[in-house]
């Protein structure tokens, strides 16, 4: 498994995106995450658990 | 449909279905910034999914006056030191090109938000003697030590990932009727809705297209990975509150 497979696999893993989804470009793109953030990226959406399919609308997030 | 069609139609993340991302330089970065909305936007969901909203709405909006009161004074100074920079630093002026217009597009809102807190029954006087809370601080604080210590091109970070969730009218029209606060307290969130799909739009192409170094990337990296956790940590600490209120 190449490196930038091994990123997306755990990204994919832990619900993060959906590997399906990206042309290999962006799997490229994807391959220059490094695995700093990609502990960030896991650690939070393990703290914050998977997102609601039902509730897209909500975002009224923090604005500048 | 791309990240930012998905905001305009209601969509939401993840897992990023058929997001396109566009191959220009700076493209990885934009990459790590969607991935980065994603999660905020979950935590947005948690937030807005709990009850007693009525009680939570006027505290959501008090701490988002802090930190929009915050912003053009942030977005003039990563300005000043951009132009200092730009005269031999192509990324600097590039920074401070994008800031000089999107500075005269976010002027007054703490203004208009300050309005709405006054729509909402707050007194005017108490919201402006109001600190700014050690979570908000934090976050625009952050700020403030990589525009001066590091390049003021961090700030994409922090606005990539703070714009890139703008309020939908229809969640919007869901709160007023779940809280029973006039429309008069919405009309700066409103107006976000309306205008921020733009900004969005407007950020990604200036971020895909600047002249990045790997060090400029990672830092701008980094600086949108501190926003994202520094507003969850804001939404952690309303809920906090919130709970411990009610003891």
């Amino acid at each position: 498994m190449s490196d930038a497979q091994s990123k997306l696999q755990r990204l994919e893993d832990a619900g993060i995106l959906e590997q399906k989804q990206f042309s290999s470009d962006e799997i490229a793109l994807v391959a220059t995450i490094t695995d700093d953030e990609i502990d960030v990226l896991v650690r939070l959406r393990q703290k914050l658990g998977p997102p609601s399919a039902d509730k897209n609308h909500i975002r009224p997030n923090f604005i500048v | 449909m791309d990240r930012v069609t998905e905001l305009t139609e209601g969509q939401g993340l993840p897992g990023n279905a058929d997001v396109a991302f566009p191959a220009q330089p700076g493209a990885a970065l934009w990459v790590k910034i969607v991935l980065a909305q994603g999660l905020l936007n979950t935590a947005a969901q948690h937030f807005w999914s709990q009850g007693s909203l009525p009680r939570l709405f006027p505290s959501f909006l008090l701490e988002l006056y802090s930190v929009v009161r915050c912003s053009v004074p942030l977005m003039t100074e990563a300005y000043r030191r951009a132009s200092e920079l730009g005269k031999t630093d192509r990324l600097a002026a590039r920074t401070a090109a994008y800031l000089e217009q999107h500075i005269a597009e976010e002027s007054n809102h703490d203004e208009w938000l300050l309005n709405d807190l006054v729509a909402s029954g707050m007194d005017r006087a108490a919201v402006l003697r109001q600190s700014p809370s050690a979570s908000v601080a934090r976050l625009v604080g952050a700020q403030y030590c990589w525009i001066r210590h590091a390049h003021p091109a961090a700030l994409f970070g922090y606005l990539a990932v703070i714009e890139g969730n703008p309020p939908l009218a229809e969640h919007l029209n869901e709160i007023q009727l779940l809280t029973g606060y006039p429309p008069e307290s919405f009309r700066c969130l409103h107006l976000h809705a309306a205008d921020d799909i733009e900004h969005l739009r407007e950020l990604r192409e200036t971020v895909t297209e600047l002249p990045l170094s790997a060090g400029d990337a990672a830092l701008i990296s980094t600086s949108a990975f501190a926003t994202l956790q520094g507003v969850i940590s804001i939404f952690e600490d309303l809920t906090a509150r919130q709970r411990t209120s009610r003891g």
